[in-house]
């Protein structure tokens, strides 16, 4: 069973780094588990990833912005650019974040 | 004294450097005009060698030339080449126990490395940082003096 | 000699029957309609040809084309395009290889080659700058294409010749034999090593050396090629994901958004993706990064199999749709069975996305109980069982026994088989689907059932859809997307430069860039719109000579299973192209292009496209 938003003071959601978005930043597991207080957004999920590894920034934005060639994935849906903040988000659920552009 | 070194683990054999080795020298593209070369002897080409002009103190090019067109320049540190006495021999290209000197197909002339004034067009253009520009000694000189080889 | 900068102006014409070689100047008129590789190989390949020339027979022409960015500073560019008409397909078919050979023929002082006729005895050209000739291959006939490569440089005494060699595959022209290039590229795609098989042709050797190229604007020419090499510095795919793992991390990318092909497409979420992730292959595969030439993306890898059974084993890449044909595709879950598969195609010459698709077809069958074990030889050729990928292999690239049957392609042994079993073979046109979902994406879904080779992922790109700016979940205005990307694409193939950079350069849609780049390089005066028409000309001659072989709508189509099978689970589940959808987006498309309602291009279409020269009416009429 899924739990709703309103339960608890935060939600927990599990984050994914693709292609070389692991590389230089000081994970250990490609894959973490995330714990988001208010707003659940993607938008603030990708703010608490920058605080806990902060030369994440470096390889997701440019000049503070998030790099065109970035795919976000939430349950396997990709998300459109510009729409981050609209994004909610619920515990349990699967965020994906790689380049784009490889793949033959 | 400045050199051009080249990490072969690092290098990919993309022969970027060639191209702009030419364009730069004698604007066109053609890798047998180019200082540098890339030599790919694995079978899958997958081990790049470089052949480049090592800047000899001691340049065995210079000591063949017989105008005294090559020569090591003190003040330069590095071998140079004055076109205006070159007699088009090659004599430098056969003597150089490197390779790192051909002849121009069409000038008849040495395609001498010059490191491009002091930046070199391949050290800028070798995206996976292969190429430097170092600030190093000729270590075979060095060695020989130390081992009384003269 | 042409008056623009990038081309040598000329090109050789081979007659292999006759054993004639004569040199050809590629005429100024010819470069301003189709400027380079693709637009100048279907030139060429529709003039030359007629309707219903048997792929594989003398009349058929192997045609090879640089663009005019090959051998230039323009970065990434290094391609060799190859045209002919498909034993695979029947149609037109181009396929593009890396590696130093494009290059070398521009400095052996030649554009391109047309090879046409039959050799008697097995021979190889040699091109030593402008001196050409055929030599005797009878000792390398049957030689893998490493050993012919490296017999041919002892031959002509020179280590850094640039060859083009096919294996035993393309000599026993397997339908989907490739053409290898510099031991680590390949024209992968339609069986063009049958091609070139059939005509005896074992090699194409270049020694070049002498010949130089200009670029016509210098300095125009050099800002725009030092603002990509910057974008490659920074770009973090460039500068690191390529690099570091090739094209290898669509596995897991694809796998998590459920679109990654898997056990004959019967799924597309693969429960051992990991095992064949891009960090499982750099682990256990991955020795050293390498490039075509002039390229400072560096995609290639050089591998080496460190452990186990095939211990020692040295091999390039492979890229992500070996992986997923050899992989995912055959239900493989282990980086070494892929290696080894993709050595024995490369030392063959076969091509491996259309070898892992038609391995995974006979798989299907085998356990649906459509092909016996007994008719396979022994092979318990389940999903999943490496040993079995490789023995099938084997076969195929010595067509002996049920090999022969395997070599034929999808289309064909499933025409053989019947009992249904054209539902879930994986072809467009003939041509075995490349690693890029067809249910996951309404575009792919019509952009690979209009694109002129069949199932090929170089004409529509999945990219666009992929990245969430177009909705892949709808057909909403899809068809301006396949016109807006493969306008992109045809002129990638034209100019030529690399799909790996086509990022940096525009995905949807010609921009001023393309034609700057074009200008500049060559010496053109084309704007925007003079651009768009070229493209928009070349991909319609390359339908041309598909309707002139007799294809029309009802080959503008993608397997039955993905009409008629939702995507059974994972986070694309339920996702499929049904029928009347495919049907909607083909009439939108079809109009959009000027074509008639049965995707024959209309009359006025090719009088205002000025193809009417070359292009008869009857062409186009059955």
């Amino acid at each position: 069973m899924k739990e709703t938003n309103d339960h608890k003071d935060y939600i927990e959601v599990t984050v994914e780094f693709l292609s070389s978005l692991k590389e230089g930043i000081g994970l250990k597991d490609r894959k973490v588990k995330v714990q988001l207080t208010k707003p659940y957004t993607l938008q603030h999920l990708i703010e608490v990833l920058e605080k806990l590894y902060p030369k994440l920034q470096n390889k997701i934005k440019d000049s503070n912005k998030l790099l065109p060639y970035l795919l976000i994935a939430v349950n396997g849906y990709e998300v459109m650019p510009g729409t981050l903040d609209k994004k909610e988000l619920s515990t349990g659920d699967e965020i994906m974040i790689s380049y784009l552009g490889v793949g033959g | 004294m400045k050199r051009i070194k080249v990490n072969e683990t690092k290098c990919a054999g993309c022969r970027v450097c060639e191209s702009f080795c030419a364009y730069n020298h004698e604007k066109v593209i053609n890798p047998s005009l180019s200082r540098i070369t890339i030599i790919n002897p694995g079978i899958l080409e997958q081990k790049p060698i470089a052949v480049v002009c090592r800047q000899c103190e001691k340049p065995k090019c210079a000591e063949a030339c017989p105008t005294g067109a090559l020569k090591f320049s003190d003040e330069k540190q590095m071998v140079v080449f004055n076109e205006n006495e070159c007699i088009n021999c090659g004599a430098c290209a056969k003597a150089c126990p490197y390779g790192a000197i051909t002849m121009h197909f069409e000038k008849r002339i040495p395609l001498k490395c010059d490191l491009c004034g002091g930046d070199p067009t391949c050290v800028k253009h070798c995206t996976a940082g292969a190429i430097t520009l170092e600030e190093i000694p000729d270590e075979i000189e060095i060695k020989k003096k130390r081992f009384e080889i003269s | 000699m042409t008056k623009y900068s990038g081309y040598c102006g000329k090109f050789l014409r081979v007659n292999l029957s006759k054993g004639i070689i004569t040199e050809e100047e590629l005429p100024g008129k010819v470069i301003e309609k189709y400027i380079g590789a693709n637009g100048l190989g279907a030139y060429y390949l529709y003039k030359e040809t007629e309707k219903g020339v048997d792929p594989l027979g003398e009349n058929n022409k192997l045609i090879l084309f640089t663009g005019p960015l090959t051998g230039t500073i323009f970065p990434s560019s290094p391609k060799i395009g190859i045209f002919s008409k498909s034993p695979l397909t029947g149609g037109f078919m181009d396929s593009y290889a890396g590696g130093h050979f494009g290059a070398e023929l521009k400095f052996a002082g030649y554009d391109g080659m047309i090879v046409e006729g039959k050799s008697e005895k097995p021979v190889y050209i040699w091109i030593n700058n402008g001196e050409v000739e055929l030599r005797d291959a009878a000792e390398y006939w049957g030689k893998s294409t490493t050993e012919t490569r490296e017999a041919i440089k002892k031959e002509v005494n020179d280590d850094l010749i640039r060859i083009a060699v096919i294996g035993p595959a393309g000599e026993k022209m397997v339908h989907y034999a490739c053409i290898m290039v510099d031991g680590t590229h390949a024209a992968g795609r339609g069986g063009l090593g049958a091609v070139m098989g059939s005509k005896k042709l074992k090699a194409i050797a270049i020694r070049g050396t002498k010949n130089s190229i200009k670029v016509a604007d210098e300095e125009k020419t050099n800002e725009i090629v030092e603002s990509i090499f910057e974008e490659v510095r920074t770009n973090k795919v460039m500068s690191e994901t390529l690099p570091t793992f090739g094209t290898t991390t669509a596995t897991l990318a694809n796998n998590s958004t459920g679109i990654l092909g898997t056990r004959n497409w019967q799924t597309e979420v693969f429960e051992n993706a990991e095992d064949i992730s891009h960090i499982a292959l750099k682990e256990q595969l991955f020795e050293k990064t390498l490039s075509c030439f002039q390229c400072p993306v560096r995609c290639v890898h050089y591998c080496k199999i460190k452990e186990g059974e095939y211990k020692g084993l040295e091999t390039m890449k492979p890229q992500y749709e070996t992986v997923y044909s050899l992989g995912s595709l055959c239900g493989i879950n282990d980086p070494k069975v892929i290696a080894k598969a993709n050595y024995i195609c490369n030392e063959a010459g076969i091509d491996t996305i259309s070898a892992g698709v038609s391995i995974a077809f006979v798989m299907e069958c085998f356990e649906k109980g459509i092909l016996t074990e007994k008719e396979l030889e022994g092979i318990e050729a389940r999903f999943g069982n490496g040993k079995a990928v490789i023995a099938l292999l084997e076969k195929v690239v010595a067509k002996e026994g049920i090999g022969e049957f395997i070599s034929l392609g999808t289309k064909r042994m499933s025409e053989k088989l019947g009992k249904g079993t054209e539902k879930f073979a994986i072809h467009v046109k003939g041509l075995e689907l490349a690693g890029h979902s067809i249910r996951g994406y309404k575009g792919m879904s019509l952009g690979y059932a209009v694109s002129n080779r069949g199932g090929s992922h170089q004409d529509m790109r999945h990219i666009p859809e992929r990245s969430g700016q177009f909705d892949r979940r709808s057909i909403e205005g899809k068809e301006q997307l396949v016109v807006d990307i493969t306008s992109t694409t045809v002129i990638r193939d034209t100019f030529t430069y690399c799909a790996m950079v086509e990022g940096v350069i525009g995905r949807v849609g010609l921009t001023e860039k393309h034609v700057n780049i074009i200008n500049a390089v060559c010496g053109f005066d084309f704007d925007l719109e003079e651009l768009k028409t070229i493209a928009t000309r070349i991909l319609n001659l390359e339908r041309c000579f598909n309707i002139r072989e007799g294809m029309d709508r009802k080959d503008d189509t993608i397997p039955g299973r993905f009409m008629t099978e939702p995507i059974p689970e994972g986070p694309s589940k339920g996702m499929y192209t049904p029928k009347e959808e495919l049907d909607e987006m083909l009439d939108k498309f079809y109009k959009l292009r000027g074509w008639d309602e049965n995707g024959i291009p209309l009359q006025e279409t090719i009088k205002e496209l000025g193809l009417d020269d070359i292009v008869k009416d009857k062409d186009l009429r059955s």
